[in-house]
């Protein structure tokens, strides 16, 4: 400790400093040196300095690059020569009435809000072409809703099992990320049935659906989605919620 | 000096001090040298710092930690390698308790993949023993 006036006990703090200094500098050398010399190697090896954000393809924009024509009717006939990847699972069977599709029935405790206007059922023809592709696919509003209006997708909540009570999309499966980090048996649990999972938080610059897009691929899953607009843009347009710690039929 | 003081200031505490913490800083370097994405992901799941400068940390942050430990264990430079320990700590242990403030739940990776700690009251605890042993190795022997 340097007592004012001790020339002795500062020139020690100096030292200390300066001790420091050569530390910290060393290290940064040593450390640019390696990743430096790993980046040269054949292989390489190493990180790029500075980290990007992952860019996902965007299935909308998947889709674009596959249309081949777009007729009259709206429907997109897909060039499956751009895109190889099978069709999705077939989907769950249609519900006779729009208030059995978009209204689903939630439990007592969740209550769920029916959308603004009566949905009309997308058909199969329409529904988007999952590619099966080892990174996460964003998807925004309109797919998933096509998606969920069949139940061709298996919606997954990442946020935090106390936000996802507050209210999320109903029929939606609570999977928080950092559950899903120390628990990947959670992850292998998900009864997906062979339709494509999307994953969702609370949109804006939440990462943890694309932090747990990632990790499900890989553990293995396939045809993973990220609905970036999460929880306040699905809520905001009116379509189905549900609140409490069940899921909420869909 | 009074007895807590003389204590303290012993070269037979701060000396064992001094090697503990360079035995544990060397070891946390050394799994992270070996693994710099996985600690670049460890970084990223605290969202403390810049997305860009993640890997930038990863990267330098185990060698200064390497050094750091080696000045302790060697005895050179050892109280300047206790002080940077001792500044590390204070903002590792900061780092544990913003995660937990936020309710973040994740396998801290203080120690590369290897250290399967959550973060969390353990974690807390052991980052404050930690910090307290290396405060002593940064005092000045007499």
């Amino acid at each position: 400790m340097a007592i004012e006036g001790d020339p002795e006990s500062n020139e020690h703090v100096a030292a200390t400093l300066r001790g420091v200094l050569f530390i910290v500098v060393a290290g940064l050398a040593l450390g640019v040196l390696h990743n430096s010399i790993g980046r040269a190697s054949r292989p390489p090896r190493g990180l790029p300095w500075v980290k990007h954000a992952d860019e996902a393809a965007s299935l909308e924009a998947l889709q674009r690059s596959a249309v081949k024509t777009v007729p009259t009717n709206g429907v997109l006939t897909l060039d499956t020569s751009a895109t190889p990847a099978p069709r999705i699972a077939k989907p769950a069977p249609v519900a006779a009435t729009p208030s059995q599709t978009a209204a689903p029935s939630p439990p007592a405790s969740a209550p769920a809000t029916p959308p603004t206007s009566p949905p009309t059922m997308a058909p199969a023809s329409a529904l988007p072409v999952i590619p099966d592709v080892d990174r996460p696919i964003k998807l925004e509003l309109a797919s998933l809703k096509k998606l969920y209006d069949v139940g061709a997708v298996l919606v997954v909540d990442a946020r935090e099992a106390a936000e996802y009570a507050d209210g999320h999309i109903a029929g939606a499966t609570s999977l928080p990320y950092n559950d899903a980090l120390t628990e990947p048996e959670r992850i292998e649990r998900l009864g997906e049935a062979g339709r494509p999972i999307a994953v969702y938080c609370s949109g804006g610059t939440c990462e943890l659906s694309m932090d747990l897009a990632k990790l499900m691929l890989a553990h293995g899953r396939k045809k993973v989605l990220v609905y970036e607009g999460g929880y306040p843009e699905w809520q905001a347009a009116g379509y189905p919620v549900a609140s409490g710690t069940q899921a909420g039929g869909r | 000096m009074n007895s807590p003081a003389r204590f303290l200031s012993s070269p037979w505490l701060i000396k064992p001090c001094r090697i503990a913490v360079g035995i544990v800083f060397l070891a946390a370097a050394l799994a992270k040298i070996g693994d710099p994405a996985a600690f670049a992901t460890q970084i990223h799941h605290f969202r403390l710092a810049p997305l860009a400068s993640e890997n930038a940390i990863a990267l330098l942050l185990p060698w200064i930690e390497l050094l750091t430990g080696l000045a302790l264990v060697l005895g050179v430079r050892a109280r300047s390698g206790a002080w940077l320990a001792a500044g590390m700590m204070v903002v590792f242990t900061l780092a544990v308790v913003s995660a937990m403030a936020r309710h973040l739940d994740f396998e801290c990776g203080c120690f590369g993949t290897a250290d399967a700690t959550r973060v969390g009251l353990t974690k807390l605890l052991e980052n404050l023993g930690l910090l307290v042993v290396s405060l002593i190795a940064s005092l000045r022997a007499r």
